[in-house]
């Protein structure tokens, strides 16, 4: 069994911008993790990697293929911790608004009870922040 | 020793699926399931009590475990505290953009 979580924010800069920070290694650097590869120019199928110097309770290294990029609305690809621990997908899809860009992620693949208490917890985490009916959710897992 | 720690052990993960399962389990109970030894099944819960995932009561001469489920606030403020961080970032990253010519 997998689970997913899904993120969504409302950004204030056109697609096209947004595109370039989610793609490009020198952007990406400067807000979710360093990148040894620009995703915009990368062939699919091809591979990358991810560090997160600062990680905690993770490895902080993922393996990245390429899987899909559609300029600038859809990107996806997979993501394997070094150490063997995770394999997910992230589908990072741009819709053009009034006012700029709804980014959204779709997160999939994560296992076990770790992966559904991650899920879980992003899910409920991002509408709070807080963590509420903890208990009761819990005695969810793995039913 | 902290949450993530804790976490990272599949077997302490499996014992907490079991304890979740089933609500409470004496050490016997998690050693039949996990055919792991019980020195190992008792030093994975001393981890897990250590870490405030689990809790112990005695009942006569055996002792009952049960998950904690406020031993994983810890995680759930990194893993919210981690997008919330990175998507700030990226509107600081965005509003540079809109800077160049």
């Amino acid at each position: 069994m997998t689970y997913a979580y899904d993120l969504q924010r409302d950004l204030a800069s056109p697609p096209g911008h947004v595109w370039r920070a989610l793609t490009e290694a020198e952007l990406l650097s400067r807000w979710f993790m360093a990148c040894d590869q620009d995703l915009d120019t990368l062939p699919i199928g091809g591979t990358f990697t991810l560090t997160d110097p600062d990680a905690k309770g993770w490895s902080g290294i993922l393996d990245g293929h390429l899987l899909e990029r559609n300029a600038p609305d859809r990107l996806v690809y997979r993501t394997d911790e070094r150490d063997g621990s995770s394999s997910t997908t992230l589908t990072w899809t741009l819709t053009a608004t009034e006012h700029g860009t709804r980014l959204q992620l779709h997160h999939a693949g994560w296992e076990g009870l770790r992966g559904f208490m991650t899920a879980q917890f992003l899910r409920m985490g991002w509408r709070s922040l807080i963590a509420k009916n903890l208990t009761e959710l819990l005695h969810t897992i793995d039913r | 020793m902290d949450v993530f720690t804790a976490l990272a052990d599949p077997t302490r993960r499996a014992l907490l699926a079991k304890l979740q399962d089933e609500g409470e389990c004496d050490v016997g109970e998690l050693v039949a399931a996990h055919e792991v030894s019980q020195p190992a099944i008792s030093r994975h819960l001393r981890v897990l009590l250590d870490a405030g995932l689990v809790s112990v009561r005695q009942h006569g001469r055996r002792r009952h475990y049960r998950v904690q489920p406020d031993g994983l606030l810890p995680l759930i403020s990194y893993l919210t505290g981690f997008w919330d961080q990175r998507l700030t970032a990226l509107e600081s990253v965005l509003d540079g953009l809109k800077e160049q010519p």
